[in-house]
């Protein structure tokens, strides 16, 4: 009971905050909700529109960066195919909304629009999964590469949803407030889930595979579950963010998205969870701080000294920042 | 009928005759040896007993079920623990985590249980949780719960691969080795340990042992096994007595 208090207490504390800034920036009115959803006028007068962006974006990259640890860092699964899950919940959910639902009220929007991207998502999440589990580790990396990449041009050659111009005038519902609130939820139950029995027979799976069998844990059904737990988010991440920009291109959900994703894991630490938050963290602000190196210097060394970065966390600490270690609220005691 | 039969197995890889006509009758609440010199097949036993590998001919029952195409948690779920001889923990998780993933099948907690944090998950989790405590205090490691299992000394681990075994409240506990690398008084302590544990649970226990002398002191059985076969089996005094065994193993090994 003790606990479930707790999960009220966090929401309630996000409500409280909310209720907080949404003074700060409008002088007191009840209608807090504003906050969650439609266009980033009230979050404007606080925030320049530059900076709204980068922390929309830092907070979907949180939540694609801890859907990706339950499957890399706490199953032991590689996969390089994180970006198309969010590609087929950016579409759904965009499509669905735009075409289907465009004049619903807000939450009605945002409830089918997410639930609908992260059905299919781990609909076809469990699909893949099914069919290229019992493959080994590097040969199910490739199998997800490749199906990304399918889902991508796929999406390109549709014509419905704007083809290689992009989808443009995607319902603006979702914003700085919501993909927030979505980020601190997923957090949450990705906490959860791992320090349960769920998440200790992924981390058994992980660490000995022919153990765990001993111990009586079927590891194909665990990774199937992985599998699904993790492109459902990911495909709600999709929707959140179709949803925040008002306009989706396929440009967005290349390998690229899908390695920028892995690095995040692996320069926080594959296996931690503070790590996939700092280092989603790190490799959203870091190229956007290079800017203001620009400005002064006045050539480009962003990509040089991003890279010179990377490099050099690699080589200092190869278990990542956090290593396998969690910042306090979110470790497991 | 025997509790666990191991009825003409055989087991080949390639032209290697790993396991030739074996045959096994365990009973309930029994202790039982399996000796050999290395490489006779021993741990190869155990690995058709949990299912890793099926055999080339005959067959495994538990309880006069058929383990044979069975997969290796199912076989695991129906009550057959074991240790390996090279010792397979779960490095990262801690000592105590590691003896909680081996309730995993005998849970329910659902996701949303998990998710909600709900009472049901709280209950069943503290349940665990003691139960685990129990095991590792039966091993004598309970003040390592938490420590991180890859950290333990040798002696340890394998105690915690055997408190995670009984983790799965088997009805047949297979031990590979549990006293190799141990010293004498460490051997002593573990086969005493060995021995109290299958009387109070009154489990069948099967061990491989290459200290013969752990062996003939606490097992009510011995099966010996040379290069594939069944050579000998008994008593500890009929099996120290045999002339293919003191030929075939003692002759050889020592
Ligand atoms: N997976 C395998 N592939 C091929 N040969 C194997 C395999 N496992 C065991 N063997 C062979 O089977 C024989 C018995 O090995 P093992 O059961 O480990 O012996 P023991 O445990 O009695 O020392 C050895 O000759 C070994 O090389
Ligand atoms: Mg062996």
């Amino acid at each position: 009971m003790k606990n479930i208090n707790k999960t009220f207490l966090i929401i309630a504390m996000f409500f409280g905050l909310a209720i907080l800034l949404n003074f700060v920036m409008g002088g007191f009115s009840f209608d807090v909700a504003s906050l969650f959803y439609a266009k980033p006028t009230r979050w404007q007068g606080l925030i320049s529109p530059y900076y709204y962006a980068v922390l929309v974006i830092l907070c979907v990259n949180v939540v694609l960066s801890v859907s990706l640890a339950l499957l890399n860092g706490f199953t032991g699964l590689f996969t390089m195919g994180h970006a198309g899950f969010m590609a087929i919940g950016a579409y759904t959910s965009a499509s669905i909304v735009t075409f289907m639902l465009p004049t619903a009220p807000f939450f009605i929007q945002m409830i089918v629009g997410s639930l609908c991207a992260g059905t299919i998502a781990a609909l076809i999440g469990f699909l893949i999964g099914v069919s290229s589990l019992r493959l080994n580790g590097d040969y199910l990396g490739m199998v997800t590469l490749g199906f990304s990449e399918i889902i991508r041009i796929m999406l390109l050659n549709i014509d419905a949803v704007g083809g290689a111009r992009g989808m443009t005038d995607i319902p603006q519902y979702s914003n700085l407030g919501s993909v927030l609130l979505l980020a601190v939820i997923v957090i949450l139950v990705i906490k959860r889930i791992r320090d349960g029995r769920l998440g200790r027979a992924m981390l058994a799976i992980k660490e000995n595979e022919m153990a765990a069998n001993m111990m009586g844990i079927n590891p194909l059904a665990i990774k199937v579950k992985a599998f699904v737990i993790s492109s459902f988010i990911a495909g709600v991440a999709g929707s959140f963010f179709a949803h925040s920009e008002g306009y989706l291109s396929t440009q967005t959900f290349t390998f690229v998205k899908s390695f920028e994703v892995i690095a995040m894991n692996v320069i926080g630490g594959l296996g931690s969870l503070s790590g996939a938050i700092l280092g989603a963290g790190i490799l959203t602000v870091l190229p956007e701080a290079l800017r203001k190196v620009q400005d002064i210097t006045g050539i480009d060394l962003r990509m040089i000294i991003y890279a010179l970065t990377m490099i050099l966390i690699m080589i200092l600490r190869p278990q990542g920042l956090m290593g396998n270690r969690e910042w306090k609220w979110l470790s497991s005691k | 009928m025997a509790f666990l039969e191991v009825d003409n197995m055989s087991l080949e890889f390639g032209g290697v005759k790993a396991c030739q006509n074996v045959t096994l009758k365990l009973e309930p609440g029994i202790l039982y040896g399996l000796i050999g010199p290395n490489g006779a097949g021993k741990s190869t036993i155990f690995n058709v007993l949990t299912g890793i590998y099926p055999p080339t001919r005959g067959d495994v029952k538990l309880g006069g079920e058929s383990l044979v195409g069975k997969k290796p948690f199912e076989i695991a779920q129906k009550g057959i623990g074991r240790t390996f001889q090279n010792i397979r923990l779960f490095k990262e998780l801690t000592v105590l985590e590691n003896v909680m993933s081996a309730f995993y099948s005998s849970s329910h907690s659902s996701m949303l249980d998990m998710v909600f944090e709900t009472g049901k998950f709280h209950t069943e989790e503290a349940d665990v949780r003691a139960k685990s405590m129990e095991l590792l205090k039966v091993m004598g490691i309970e003040d390592l719960a938490e420590v991180p299992a890859g950290g333990l000394p040798y002696g340890k681990q394998r105690k915690l691969e055997i408190a995670r075994a009984l983790g799965l409240n088997p009805k047949l506990l297979l031990l590979d080795e549990p006293a190799a690398g141990l010293n004498p008084t460490e051997t002593r302590e573990l086969t005493d340990l060995i021995r109290k544990i299958q009387k109070d649970r009154n489990i069948t226990v099967l061990l491989i042992e290459h200290d013969m002398g752990l062996v003939m002191k606490i097992c009510e059985k011995i099966y010996v096994l040379v290069q594939g076969q069944l050579v000998c089996e008994g008593t500890a005094d009929v099996v120290q007595n045999d002339k293919r065994v003191i030929e075939a193993y003692l002759g050889v090994d020592e």
